[in-house]
């Protein structure tokens, strides 16, 4: 799949500081876009802007950030727009938004320590997701050992496991937003739900085997 | 026959998670269909996998209400960002 220039994150200084813009309060250079540009804008990025926030919110962790990175994206998509083929939206989004997220994670690492909220930010909705109905015991049972076991999985198997499963990208396009071959997605994913399955044969919730 | 049995078995477990998530080939997925309708055991452990996809997604459906205000917030800010057309 070919694909056209992607905006890589390495921006001036400016750039850095364009997520705490507040919405509709954008510098006037933005809008000088061209209309044919805009009108390219809303045809291939503004239908992608729920998978864009449901991927984004993997990668941060956080709804306040996942929003930011949306629109940093959404920003670098504009501005990258008239380069832009047409072919495939949805991968070169995806890896605009891999580049933003990268590079917003770098620029906070530099004046903050890692937080490492990835794990607790994802225990706490999934915390808050356990069905409430009595009746159906063992599906809440069901449902709570995967979420336990989701959430002690390295870190690299959650997400890929959240971006296909809970996100529902295709293979190739969980491999664009992690900058990793669709050979990896794939192992990762499989490892992971393996484990999902031996924590549930574990609990009597699945049969005992040697996993898929 | 029973060797021929296992051994489709053993193709089964190796692509069966791509077929639960769609990314198998055609030929493969027809495979499978197939066999999964005569084996047991594959059967079962295709259930499994495809309650755990479930479980997983479930676990996303409180987070979903949320994600509607922030989409519309994120819409509005792209729409400042192609709205003053020429």
């Amino acid at each position: 799949m070919t694909r056209e220039p992607v905006p890589n994150g390495d921006d001036s200084p400016s750039d850095r500081l364009e997520h705490s813009w507040p919405i509709g309060g954008l510098p006037t250079v933005i809008n000088a876009v061209p209309s044919a540009s805009a009108s390219a804008f809303d045809q291939y990025v503004v239908p992608e802007i729920p998978v864009l926030y449901r991927v984004a919110l993997s990668l941060a962790g956080q709804p306040a950030d996942a929003e930011d990175l949306v629109q940093d994206t959404l920003i670098r998509a504009y501005r990258a727009i008239d380069r832009f083929d047409g072919e495939h939206p949805r991968a070169w989004l995806l890896t605009i938004l891999r580049h933003t997220h990268l590079n917003r994670v770098r620029v906070r690492s530099a004046v903050l320590l890692p937080d490492g909220d990835g794990v607790a930010a994802t225990m706490d909705r999934l915390g808050t997701a356990t069905p409430a109905a009595e009746e159906i015991v063992v599906s809440e049972l069901f449902e709570a050992v995967v979420a336990e076991a989701l959430s002690a999985l390295p870190d690299k198997h959650r997400q890929v496991v959240q971006l296909v499963d809970v996100d529902g990208l295709s293979y190739q396009e969980a491999a664009d937003v992690l900058g990793v071959p669709r050979g990896t997605v794939m192992s990762r994913l499989h490892r992971a739900r393996a484990r999902i399955r031996t924590r549930l044969a574990a609990a009597g919730l699945a049969p005992r085997g040697k996993g898929m | 026959m029973f060797n021929l049995a296992r051994s489709e078995c053993h193709r089964v477990a190796k692509v069966l998670q791509s077929y639960l998530d769609g990314e198998a080939e055609p030929p493969t997925s027809r495979m499978l269909a197939a066999h999964l309708e005569v084996c047991r055991k594959c059967g079962l452990e295709a259930s499994t996998y495809l309650a755990i996809k479930t479980a997983i997604a479930a676990t996303a459906s409180e987070v979903t209400a949320v994600d509607d205000d922030a989409v519309e917030r994120l819409r509005r800010f792209a729409d400042g960002l192609s709205g003053p057309q020429q």
